[in-house]
């Protein structure tokens, strides 16, 4: 019933009975969670000009450049090859949602493909724009505050739309994809194919 | 060992920009009055703005970085963070 290979089980696309597939390694989980849990401290907790905000900043930076590199090397799901950033093919994918399509992507989706580069990038900005703050240069700086306070708000958006986009997803296509996250491994209905 | 050390030149370090910036300094009331003062003993103010009922400069001079509060009442540094 469950495959430790993604290749195999994409091999296996339209196959049409309800199915287990281990689609998101450890890495790719322990960083979605601890990139949530950093945010979540930096925007709540911490004081914005202490250095525990500083130390967790500088530990989402690694997370998503560790994040990045796993793209190029890591296993199948969690490379860029398997969601390379594509709006074109968004929009299909946005089409093919309001015709009805309920097909299954074991990796992102091209929607949610997008949304994690512009999560990753929109991370690195915040990451970047902080560090200059701290630096002689940039200490007091203007621009560099609103940019990292304006990407800050943008990551608020996008979190909720993020959020929003996993919840139609698991309507439309019965899979459970905030326990995959956490469990590894998506839950594929009955009736439901897979690309 | 080396720790006791590096305490010890951070120590010595550290209050340079504080030590011409004591608290209870007279600096100004206005944010005007602040920035000259601020100019004049010869740091470079980055950004004045009002924080929590106080008057906040970020300031540099010779490489370090430090935020100035004053008390607008008095006019007088209340708080230098380095």
């Amino acid at each position: 019933m469950m495959s430790d290979m993604p290749g195999l089980n994409l091999a296996e696309g339209g196959r049409d009975s309800a199915r287990l597939v281990r689609v998101w390694d450890p890495l790719v989980r322990v960083i979605h969670w601890s990139v949530l849990l950093g945010v979540l401290l930096n925007a709540v907790i911490t004081d914005p000009e202490g250095d525990l905000h500083e130390i967790v900043g500088y530990a989402i930076l690694g997370l998503v450049v560790l994040r990045l590199v796993w793209g190029f090397l890591g296993v199948q799901t969690a490379r860029f090859t398997a969601f390379p950033p594509n709006p074109r093919a968004a929009l299909a994918h946005a089409g093919e949602i309001l015709r009805g399509d309920r097909s299954v992507h074991l990796s992102h989706n091209p929607l949610g493909a997008l949304m994690a580069y512009n999560i990753w990038a929109t991370l690195i900005v915040i990451c970047i724009s902080g560090i200059m703050m701290g630096t002689v240069r940039f200490f007091g700086v203007e621009w560099v505050e609103e940019l990292h306070e304006l990407a800050f708000n943008w990551l608020m958006v996008s979190v909720v739309l993020h959020v929003g986009g996993v919840v139609l997803d698991q309507r439309r296509t019965g899979v459970a994809l905030v326990k995959a996250m956490i469990t590894g491994i998506k839950n594929i209905p009955d009736g439901i194919s897979t690309k | 060992m080396k720790f006791p050390f590096i305490a010890a030149a951070l120590l010595v370090a550290a209050p340079a920009l504080a030590a011409d910036l004591a608290p209870d300094m007279e600096l100004g009331k206005t944010e005007d009055a602040v920035r000259s003062a601020l100019t004049a003993l010869g740091y470079d103010v980055r950004k004045i703005e009002e924080e929590d009922g106080e008057i906040e400069a970020y300031v540099v001079k010779d490489g370090e970085m430090a935020e100035v509060y004053v008390d607008p009442a008095t006019g007088k540094v209340s708080k230098v963070k380095g």
